[in-house]
């Protein structure tokens, strides 16, 4: 049970920005796609979804995703892309709702804002809201849509540091129950705290995979960031590292 | 703290609507230049033969009609202005942006301008000015569809409507300067908006571009409600964006085109509706969409009553009701702007 992508080929107009990308995200497991500004996270990630065109294999637990109708696509996978403006002010009901309209099984929005620690926000208007509050929200909704599988990109964005951590604890939550969830992040440190694998986006396009203890050392770090980090090892713990 | 927000009063809305249709509607058929006793006319106009008319009952045969068509209008605009600040996702969208109107207009002015284009067969005038702005209102409406194609931004097809409205706008005043001076009213006219017509076979003209536009609308009202939210969102919860916006294009130019051939352009319905609509009805189209139809419906029905009744300056000839639903509309939307600001 896997989403799977093989031979993944994506661009913009006739320029490749990715290609042959091999990638897999397992069912209930919790890994972040870290890499430099420009990489193509994002759009690595939007080719997952669909939402930008690409060439090669997409998997769903096996099957092809061009098989699939659009609305089963949406049941198993969940996306919340980096940013988000609302054509008018809705309410977070209505924002929630939203996705609890594609989930295969009734879903209470109560308990999708539940979730993410944000149901005393019920009744207010989208664009009332703080950054963070408002990522939150926006995650309550894409859980609503009880999916499989959660494409995330940067949802610790604006977050306090308190949120960020409740967040990504959530997350690893989530994916003990079942869920497999890809999650772009700038945050290494957070990213190897709480993921169970790690996947660095060369500048030369290459996805470096493993655990965070793979991937927290000297070589990965320097062909992904093009800089020395110092690495604090920790007893019992991921390392944590430091710009040097 | 969090301040919990009003929830939406949903339920009662309807029935005010209804009500203010009815109110409307009976208004609309009882009072103008001459005010009849609505239900004894009725009575009548439904049991009697014609030869046993009363007064009454041939005022409500000609009123019926108009009552009609200013509904059917008055509906039509406002959907289609809610369909197209959705799709465009932009407030100050209305049935006019995308240059349709402007079309329709110009399509009418070249009619009015040289009657030689009209067709005839067998006697039977085969173009009018109402189809010369039926078939431009489409032509415009497969341009703006023809640019959606090549953009996907919603600000290109925006812009892209404007500047065909600013096109067809200097066409039609080409089309003005060139008419012989005698032609001049009738043009002027149109371009004020009017809602004369005298049979239900006029009234009901835009039924079935209005039937196949809203058909359009309905078949992707749950897609409009995920579009507001974020494009890509919809798309990755299963809306073919682009497909769907297409038709909603489509059913909202439809819409439009029917209404601007029969009556002119009529200003500010489509805009002020779904503004007043939204804080009560809320943002799901479900809703939204039957309300702005009953409210846009009774709004123009209660200023063609006023265009009808309200004499400047001693004119005897009612007042152009484009230019009734501006001067009434605009100060309203600017009463709204300063409320949400």
């Amino acid at each position: 049970m896997a989403l799977e992508a093989s031979g993944l080929t994506v661009g913009y107009g006739n320029t490749p920005i990715l290609r042959d990308i091999h990638f897999r995200v397992e069912a209930g497991s919790f890994s972040c796609l870290l890499g430099p500004n420009g990489a193509g996270k994002s759009t690595l990630l939007r080719a997952l979804v669909g939402t930008h065109p690409s060439q090669g294999m997409r998997k769903l637990d096996g099957a092809p995703m061009t098989e699939l109708g659009p609305r089963k696509r949406a049941q198993l996978l969940g996306y919340l892309p980096q940013e988000i403006q609302p054509a008018f002010s809705l309410t977070v009901a209505e924002s929630v709702e939203l996705g609890a309209r594609v989930a295969a099984k009734p879903v209470s929005i109560e308990s999708s804002l539940r979730s993410v620690d944000a149901e005393d926000l019920l009744h207010r208007h989208l664009n009332e809201l703080s950054g963070g509050e408002r990522r939150r929200v926006l995650l309550a909704g894409v859980l609503a849509q009880q999916p499989r599988y959660l494409l995330l990109d940067e949802p610790a964005a604006m977050l306090d540091l308190g949120h960020q951590a409740e967040l990504f604890d959530h997350l690893r939550k989530l994916s003990k129950r079942g869920l497999g969830i890809l999650c772009v992040t700038h945050d290494v440190n957070l990213a190897a705290q709480f993921a169970d694998q790690l996947h660095f986006l060369t500048p030369s396009a290459k996805i470096l995979s493993g655990t965070p203890t793979e991937l927290l050392t000297d070589a990965p770090l320097r062909e992904t960031f093009g800089h020395r980090f110092e690495i604090l090892p920790r007893e019992n713990h991921v390392p944590v590292i430091v710009p040097r | 703290m969090n301040f919990p927000a009003a929830q939406p009063r949903r339920c009662p809305l309807f029935l005010v609507l209804g009500l203010a249709t009815a109110i409307a509607l009976s208004f609309a058929l009882a009072f103008g230049s001459v005010s009849i006793e609505l239900l004894p006319a009725i009575y009548d106009w439904w049991n009697l033969s014609e030869d046993q008319w009363s007064t009454g009952t041939h005022v409500l045969s000609l009123r019926l009609p108009r009552a009609t068509l200013t509904w059917f209008a008055g509906g039509a605009l406002a959907v289609s202005g809610t369909v197209l600040q959705s799709v465009l996702r932009n407030g100050l969208a209305t049935p006019f942006t995308l240059g349709i109107a402007s079309a329709g207009s110009f399509g009418a002015f070249l009619w009015l301008a040289f009657p030689a284009l009209g067709v005839t067969w067998f006697g039977m005038p085969l173009f009018t000015p109402r189809t010369g702005a039926l078939l431009f209102a489409i032509l415009g409406l497969a341009l703006v569809l023809s640019i959606s194609r090549r953009s996907r931004h919603p600000d290109g097809l925006l812009l892209a409507g404007v500047t065909l409205s600013f096109l067809f706008g200097a066409a039609m005043m080409l089309v003005r300067h060139l008419a012989d001076p005698f032609r001049l009213a009738s043009m002027d006219h149109w371009i004020m908006g009017s809602l004369e017509v005298v049979s239900f076979q006029a009234a009901l003209a835009p039924l079935p571009w209005i039937l196949i536009g809203g058909f359009l609308i309905v078949k992707n009202i749950f897609a409009m409600d995920q579009l507001a939210l974020d494009e890509e969102m919809a798309e990755a919860r299963g809306v073919a964006v682009g497909a769907v916006k297409k038709q909603l294009l489509l059913g909202a130019g439809l819409l439009t085109a029917a209404v601007v051939a029969q009556t002119g352009p009529i200003g500010f319905v489509g805009l002020l509706i779904p503004h007043a609509l939204r804080p009560f009805t809320g943002n799901a189209h479900r809703r939204l969409l039957p309300a702005a139809w009953l409210l846009g419906g009774a709004f123009l029905l209660f200023a063609d009553l006023a265009a009808r009744t309200v004499q400047l300056s001693g004119r005897h000839s009612e007042l152009p009701v484009g230019i009734l639903t501006a001067l009434i509309g605009g100060p309203l939307f600017l009463r709204l702007l300063f409320r949400k600001s």
